[in-house]
């Protein structure tokens, strides 16, 4: 008690110091007693004070062992260090202002990037022990192919393996979903096979999940995720028993829940029998791994099964469900956020050196201090205690800047990044910011800190000039290379950028707007009379130039693979992509015929079969010979099709189209697919009349998915342009930044050496020899660092060759131009600021010395 | 002041300064910090000599612990000093201290006796 009692006294005159009058006071009597004992003993007045003084031991230890016992002195150092490192600071606002902002901007930027990177990366997902959770993929070694989904079969296989404490097989689709008083709309619908939510282990928040009946004979039963439950059924606190229709049949729903998976999923529903029985290849499969179980084990176990399975044809694995769901994002985060900390490095270079200029201007004071016995040690605590207060004034800007910053990421972050919804700003992320404001303080006071208390106790004094920038020049060196490191990187992902914008998509996307139109099970009626009508109304919209349907969008190259074979020839069939499209689709998105004609009226229902097949199809199977003519078969058309046509490819993407074969939807009835709508002009002028008329056409109709293709492509390069953009700024930052520390470094330097410039000058040289002088040190470590950096920028480069497209990682042109660029930018820089020395007047300078 | 001649001379363990000063506040009553420190020299009778200036930690030791407590007062020829009082819980202190001294000193003399044997 009486311990902790005295432990808050000291820490309390650690931070409050009354200071020491009551101490002076009663030493004063002490002594004043004293001497009266040693006047009394004889001796004389002043002897009797220094006696006094003597048996004391001293007044000012004496003090210092009170301070000891009083507080904490440590504290009491660093309080005081702290008060005087304010007031340095404030002594010169402008340099001191220049480092804040530098380490707010640095700071800031790496609070908000991380919040980003923490979110989606880090955390572990809302599900009970997550890091039990795995992914199962399956790709072919027979030939290799890509990672792939499973089938039934598969899965069924796999599920038996002992290493999963649970385990559930997925599907997601859009469907169109409505229920009484529900405007008919599309929704996300995930069939699974198997107890996903046991798997996930998360409960219902309203109602129940399923129950191993309903799984095992896949009752029509339904779990609405919390984001549906709202939008669609407006939160309906009675939703459990009521009725809702998939694409028009009927299941009941059963509970809503908050996290489901997958994250992005609607609604549940078990997977029907039929369902579970077919061939398709389009399962997703989640585990629970037992306890005991690791991820290697677990794979070897998946690899062992399924090539047992497939005689050795297809092999798996598993994966950590974190790492899968941010596959796509990771590598782009991971560059962005290592920027932000390049711009943090830069950011700490520069106030380093800024602070270790300060440092040999005060010189001077620092010797004089050590002369009077601070020890080299509490130099150095000073120094620091300098570098500490300027991160946390930075750290505290940086905090602000930090959360408008990720307002403005949040706000062009490209959709499809999983949980961006959730982030906030929390304690953890306060944390880490407070832990990179420390190390930024640490590494910015250290340097001088080091420095200065070598120099300090070596030259205590000396007014001699030693090539005091040594630190300085090596700081702005690594700063001017990490520029261009940046520098490079953005330019590299801007090239890419730049590639997938200006990809020929081999259609028009700018006036399209494509309108999803799922059908089935909602019409039992004649789907092909009633895209007719859909078509007819779109085309009666004024500003409407055409209308097609089909039951792939143009941004999308992949679709139904189907063996085709030519008729009259013996060699095997040949995979093809089938794309059922109304006539008017070439018309209508603008692919170009390139021989024959497109699909006509006449192509009806009762007439020939008819295709047309695009150019990589003529090229890979018919080998270039003539297409036209030509009759080919396929297992989904009934007869033989007569090739009336040949068109271009489509590449939305810039990626290799495949062979591909279009039938009219009039031959080839599908049951959903899209409305493309061609418009003259802006194409978004139309949707609103549009709505109504295909409402009025089809009221059972989901009208909520309407957007431009353009968007569309746009999205799908969405990550690359955020990325870019990025990349961009933290170049722009980091070229500011050196540019101020290249600026810095010469005018220290003019400083220095006003002078030896005086002298020069009175001597006869020119001014242009002198600034040249001035600058050619800078010039020639600029040259250094710009070519440091090209090194460094190779590496970064490769290490960002996933995320680039169309330019290699080591582009030559890009290299030479940021470290150019960073060159040119700092020579101008060190120009600036060398100029001081022109139009010097060296009579005045050596008067003054 | 006279030596006493031929013993040793000792160093004072820092915590046997605090007990001391508590034990002299306990039988002389209120006493600023040179008469404590006078009353120290005197007992040590020159087995060691006290820098005065040490008494100060342990001073303020103590009373951070609420041990002691200080006061500004008059002294009778009329000069000021702060004078020390010992409070209850110092009263009470100074019993364990003592208690726990005599305890290990014993121990270290039984121990010394052990030696001997």
């Amino acid at each position: 008690m009486s311990a902790f009692r005295r432990f808050l006294r000291r820490l309390v005159n650690a931070l409050w110091s009354r200071g020491d009058r009551s101490l002076d006071r009663e030493i004063a009597a002490h002594l004043a007693f004293l001497e009266d004992e040693y006047r009394h003993q004889g001796l004389a007045p002043d002897d009797a004070r220094r006696s006094a003084r003597l048996a004391l031991g001293g007044v000012e230890q004496t003090k210092e062992l009170h301070r000891a016992a009083r507080s904490f002195v440590w504290i009491d150092h660093a309080r005081r260090d702290a008060i005087y490192a304010f007031r340095m600071l404030r002594r010169r606002p402008v340099a001191t202002f220049t480092a804040a902002v530098s380490l707010a901007v640095g700071i800031g930027l790496n609070t908000a990037v991380f919040s980003v990177v923490d979110w989606v990366l880090l955390r572990p997902l809302p599900y009970p022990s997550p890091d039990r959770l795995v992914r199962i993929h399956t790709a072919g070694t027979a030939p290799v192919t890509s990672p792939g989904l499973l089938t039934h079969a598969e899965f069924d296989t796999l599920r038996a393996s002992t290493v999963f404490h649970q385990s559930a097989g997925f599907s997601s689709a859009t469907r169109v979903i409505a229920a009484g008083g529900v405007r008919p709309v599309h929704a996300v619908v995930t069939r699974v096979s198997g107890d996903i939510f046991g798997t996930i282990g998360i409960h219902a928040d309203i109602g129940r999940t399923f129950n191993a009946e309903e799984i095992a004979s896949g009752t029509p039963v339904a779990v609405l995720s919390r984001a549906v439950w709202q939008r669609a059924f407006l939160a309906d606190p009675a939703i459990a028993g009521r009725i809702m229709t998939i694409e028009g049949a009927s299941y009941t729903v059963i509970g809503v829940a908050a996290h489901g998976y997958p994250s992005d999923s609607d609604i549940w529903r078990p997977s029907a029998s039929d369902e579970r029985r077919d061939q398709d290849r389009d399962l997703d499969m989640l585990g629970r791994l037992r306890d005991d179980a690791t991820v290697s084990a677990a794979s070897s176990e998946m690899a062992a099964l399924e090539r047992a399975a497939s005689r050795n044809t297809r092999t798996a694995w598993v994966e950590d469900v974190q790492r899968t769901s941010v596959r796509e994002v990771r590598a782009a985060l991971n560059a962005v956020f290592a920027a932000t900390l390049l711009v943090l490095g830069i950011a700490c270079a520069n106030v380093a050196a800024l602070l270790a200029a300060r440092g040999a201007d005060r010189a001077g004071e620092i010797a004089m201090r050590g002369a009077l016995g601070a020890t080299r040690g509490r130099l150095a605590a000073q120094l620091l205690t300098e570098g500490l207060v300027l991160a946390a004034v930075g750290g505290a800007l940086g905090l602000l800047f930090g959360q408008w910053t990720l307002r403005a990421l949040l706000a062009i972050a490209p959709a499809g990044v999983p949980r961006l919804a959730d982030i906030v700003l929390d304690r953890r992320i306060l944390v880490m910011a407070a832990g990179a404001t420390l190390i930024t303080g640490l590494a910015v006071g250290i340097v001088p800190a080091l420095h200065l208390s070598r120099k300090a106790f070596d030259r205590a004094g000396s007014e001699r000039v030693v090539p005091r920038s040594r630190v300085r020049r090596g700081l702005v060196l690594a700063q001017v290379a990490l520029a261009v490191v940046l520098t490079a990187s953005a330019g590299l992902l801007m090239r890419s950028l730049k590639h997938l914008t200006a990809i020929d998509h081999g259609f028009a996307p700018d006036d399209l707007i494509a309108v999803d139109v799922f059908l089935r099970g909602g019409f039992p009626g004649d789907t092909q009379q009633l895209f007719r009508t859909l078509i007819e109304s779109t085309e009666s919209v004024p500003g409407v130039r055409r209308a097609a349907v089909a039951m792939r969008l143009p941004t999308q190259v992949a679709g139904i693979r189907v063996p085709v074979r030519i008729v009259g020839e013996s060699a095997a069939a040949v995979p093809a992509v089938l794309r059922p499209v109304s006539p008017q689709f070439f018309d209508t998105v603008r692919i170009p015929i390139l021989a024959g004609r497109a699909f006509a009226a006449s192509d009806s229902r009762n007439a020939a079969g008819v295709a047309i097949v695009n150019r990589t199809f003529l090229r890979d199977v018919l080998g270039g010979r003539a297409a036209v003519g030509a009759r080919v078969t396929t297992p989904l058309v009934h007869a033989p099709g007569t090739i009336v046509g040949v068109v271009g490819d489509i590449t939305p993407a810039g990626e290799a189209e495949r062979p591909a074969i279009y039938v009219p939807t009039e031959q080839l009835a599908i049951g959903g697919g899209y409305l493309l709508v061609s418009a003259h002009g802006d194409p978004r002028a139309v949707v609103p009349l549009l709505i109504e008329r295909l409402r009025a056409a089809a009221p059972a109709l989901a009208l909520d998915r309407m957007r431009p293709v353009a968007d569309m492509l746009a999205e799908s390069r969405a990550l690359a342009t955020f990325t870019t953009e990025l990349a961009l700024v933290f170049a722009a930052l980091a070229v500011l930044l050196s540019v101020v520390g290249v600026y810095g470094l010469v005018s220290g330097e003019v400083a220095a050496r006003w002078r030896e410039i005086a002298i020069r000058v009175a001597l006869g040289s020119s001014q242009h020899d002198v600034l040249w002088a001035v600058i050619k040190p800078s010039v020639v470590l600029l040259a250094a660092g710009a070519l440091v950096g090209a090194a460094g920028a190779l590496g970064a480069g490769r290490a960002l060759t996933s995320l680039l497209r169309g330019v290699g990682a080591s582009d030559g042109p890009t290299l030479a131009a940021a470290a150019g660029l960073l060159w040119m930018t700092g020579v101008a820089a060190a120009f600036v600021a060398g100029s001081r020395v022109l139009g010097t007047d060296p009579a005045a300078i050596l008067r003054n010395e | 002041m006279p030596s006493s001649g031929g013993g040793a001379r000792v160093d004072l363990l820092p915590s046997t300064l605090d007990l001391i000063v508590l034990r002299t506040l306990a039988v002389m009553g209120p006493q600023h910090a040179y008469r404590i420190a006078a009353r120290v020299d005197q007992i040590a009778a020159g087995a060691f000599t006290l820098n005065q200036g040490t008494l100060y930690p342990a001073l303020v030791r103590l009373e951070q612990r609420g041990w002691i407590r200080g006061a500004w007062q008059r002294t009778e020829n009329n000069r000021e000093a702060k004078y020390y009082t010992i409070t209850k819980a110092g009263t009470r202190a100074l019993g364990e201290q003592i208690e726990r001294w005599e305890r290990s000193a014993g121990l270290v003399n039984r121990l010394l006796a052990a030696e001997h044997d």
